[in-house]
């Protein structure tokens, strides 16, 4: 029995009730593949997907808006699948009484994860409600056709969805497959649409946690440990419990806090007693400058990530290096933006171009003829063609062009960065110039909100990697604001940005939110090579790293 | 009591005279825009504007305030009608989590407001002080550029 012929018969009998106690049973599903996305863990339709009587459609998701675009991009997927015009569908995000339980929105997975479960929930809900109007109307589903939530029928007969959903359940696990409009016919879906929480951030809505006040709400300040490790001896806490608002100062072991009325208050007190706190003081940290050797003397876990074996010819040259990048500091402004572990691709495709120089090859054709890939082929092309790299391109001096490109974890989104840059031969000052970028995310959602991350990934990753350095003594972090841990700042922005996404109508969501970060470290790596003939291996490429480099 | 006019109205504000503004305006007036970042004038998520100036919120006390006019990005306009610097920020989708864009679009008001028609290193220079950690700086310049009127609409469309 074919699955879908068994909930189109299931259906037909029009009794939520019969249809969940009918559809659990492991026989009928035992040979299913397994469900795609988020509906492995959630799969009843409904879980995802209501449409009221009044043809009101909700949908909702357990992952939650960082500014990402992700209900957006949700919004767009539904009103696509159920054919209904995006400003009618309400989206609840991340509420525990309410939405599936999708973990963490983070690592670039909220499309595959979330985006999958509600194409496919949006597709089958839509399918159930053609057979539904099929049946009212006596014609065939497939002579149907649905225009912002009514369903027509060839003589102009019409049921709007309300109507129909208010005799359907939708309590139902959804299918493995099946329901999805053809993308040849996709209208909302790859079209760019403004995202929705935009407006609100630009005029003072409430988009915050921040934001959040509620009755009788008192403020809290901690005093910070003043370095690693130390304890407490003493606090003057009866003075500042004195002090003008202030409701309580807490003190637990070597946990330091103060609650007030006002939130000047509760600074104020913070302030006076961290100045009245002692401290016994040690040197836990290593040397700076020792960090490296001593965290590799630690005992290490090898992950393996993919394992893959393709026996090459035997190697006529034999070449090795080590890349290092330092602790960066997540240092969000405000809540989280994703600081995702870049190394691996700034090591792996700094040392493509190493390998590319030892054999006397263009990194671009190097890329090419190394990679069987077609998906990353078509990546590596369109932005080295978008770029205009050019093998033959007269040379400046100071100035050079760099290459990478990398498929995000392997099973992410594909990205290729192609950039140019000068350095200030006196300062060893790296100036971005011109970065031309091109991803493959699967079929896209929304273009210019995956423009707009993979933009905001390489400008993030143009920061990690000019500038970015955790500094420590034996005691310290001593990288404790933005004067200590200098970031990319607008007069080092890039001359200009662009970004090019590839169709690919029908295929699955890749998580994108983070593919640019490590291509960009090793661009501006390779093009720092270009340049300047010197190759660094070590993070950040700091004004005085490239000086000691270049050697002037 | 201490009286502030902020967004063309009088408030008076039960708060001690050395608070800084951003916590007035958040607190006792219960307005979102300006953002607390750092705390020492080095990130430019708490910018408003007092007399036609860009200042850092964080570290304006309100007793330095009388008689002085302060706005903040509620003062600009709203979702439904937003001001054309706003208008620009939402044409080139010029946010990402959003939390610098308040403090980022009264920074480039303050700009336009001296200089109806800045060169890029002017917009760049005058930007400096805030930053946007989701890397979100190609669009906020061009959003600049297009409330500077210098967008031409065709390149403009996205």
């Amino acid at each position: 029995m074919s699955a879908a012929l068994s909930r189109r018969s299931v259906l037909a009998a029009g009794s939520g009730l019969l249809v969940s106690i009918a559809l659990p049973g492991s026989q009928v599903w035992a040979d299913e593949p397994p469900l795609p996305g988020s509906l492995k863990e959630t799969p009843l339709l409904d879980a995802w997907i209501r449409v009221g009587p009044d043809g009101a459609i909700t949908a909702f998701t357990g992952k939650t808006e960082l500014g990402q675009g992700l209900k957006t991009a949700l919004i767009q997927i539904v009103a696509e699948q159920l054919d209904v015009a995006p400003a009618r569908i309400g989206l609840v995000t991340a509420d525990t009484a309410r939405t599936p339980n999708e973990g963490f929105t983070a690592g670039s997975h909220s499309m595959q994860d979330s985006g999958t479960a509600l194409l496919n929930a949006a597709a089958q809900t839509r399918l159930l409600l053609l057979d539904a109007a099929a049946a009212a109307l006596g014609v065939a589903a497939e002579t149907l056709t649905v225009v912002d939530g009514v369903v027509h029928a060839q003589g102009g007969a019409t049921r709007d969805y309300g109507s129909l959903a208010a005799a359907l359940s939708l309590h139902v696990r959804a299918q493995p497959t099946g329901g999805l409009k053809d993308p040849a016919s996709y209208r909302v879906m790859g079209a760019s649409m403004p995202r929705i929480d935009i407006p609100g951030k630009v005029t003072g809505g409430a988009a915050f946690i921040q934001d959040m006040r509620l009755p009788g709400m008192l403020h809290a300040r901690a005093v910070r440990q003043p370095s690693t490790g130390a304890v407490l001896l003493r606090a003057d806490t009866e003075a500042v419990g004195r002090l003008p608002g202030v409701v309580k100062v807490m003190r637990e072991g070597s946990y330091l806090a103060v609650v007030a009325a006002k939130e000047w208050q509760a600074i104020k007190a913070m302030r006076a007693l961290a100045a009245s706190a002692e401290w016994r003081e040690s040197a836990t940290l290593p040397e700076q400058s020792q960090a490296p050797a001593l965290i590799r003397s630690l005992p290490a876990r090898d992950i393996p990530v993919l394992t893959w074996s393709n026996p090459a010819a035997p190697a006529v040259q034999r070449i090795s290096a080590r890349y290092t990048r330092p602790y960066q500091m997540h240092g969000a402004i405000g809540p989280s933006c994703a600081l995702g572990a870049y190394l691996n691709i700034f090591a792996i495709e700094s040392f493509v171009d190493e390998l590319a120089a030892a054999a006397g090859a263009d990194p671009v054709d190097f890329r090419l003829r190394h990679l069987t890939d077609e998906r990353a082929r078509d990546v590596i092309r369109l932005a080295a063609d978008r770029f205009g790299w050019d093998t033959k391109a007269p040379r400046e001096p100071d100035r050079g062009r760099g290459f990478a490109f990398a498929r995000y974890k392997n099973l992410g989104a594909y990205c290729a960065v192609a950039l140019n840059l000068s350095v200030e031969h006196e300062t060893g000052q790296i100036r971005l110039g011109r970065v031309v970028a091109a991803v493959d995310s699967g079929q896209p959602i929304n273009p210019d909100g995956i423009r707009n991350q993979i933009e905001g990934a390489m400008v993030q990753a143009a920061s990690w990697t000019l500038y970015e350095e955790v500094r420590f003594d034996r005691r310290h972090i001593t990288s404790t604001d933005w004067s200590g841990y200098p970031v990319l700042r607008f007069p080092a922005a890039p001359d200009s940005v662009e970004v090019h996404v590839l169709p690919r109508p029908g295929q699955p969501f890749l998580g994108t939110g983070e593919a640019g970060q490590g291509p960009m470290a090793a661009a501006i790596a390779n093009a720092l090579r270009d340049a300047t003939g010197a190759r660094v291996r070590d993070l950040p490429l700091s004004a005085e790293r490239v000086k000691a480099a270049i050697g002037v | 009591m201490m009286k502030l006019t902020v967004n063309g109205r009088e408030h008076a504000v039960d708060a001690e005279p050395d608070t800084p503004l951003l916590y007035v305006l958040r607190d006792d007036l219960g307005l979102n825009g300006a953002k607390f970042g750092c705390g020492l004038g080095q990130c430019g998520a708490c910018t408003v504007i007092v007399d036609g100036e860009a200042v850092f919120s964080c570290l304006t006390p309100i007793a330095t305030l009388a008689g002085r006019a302060v706005t903040t990005i509620e003062g600009l306009g709203s979702a439904q009608a937003p001001g054309p610097v706003q208008r620009a920020f939402i044409e080139e989708q010029a946010a990402q989590c959003g939390y610098c864009i308040a403090g980022m679009v009264m920074r480039a008001q303050a700009l336009l407001t001296r200089t109806a028609r800045p060169s890029e290193q002017q917009i760049r220079d005058a930007m400096n002080p805030n930053l946007c950690r989701c890397g979100t700086q190609m669009r906020i310049l061009a959003a600049v550029r297009r409330a500077a009127g210098m967008v031409p609409e065709k390149a403009a469309a996205r």
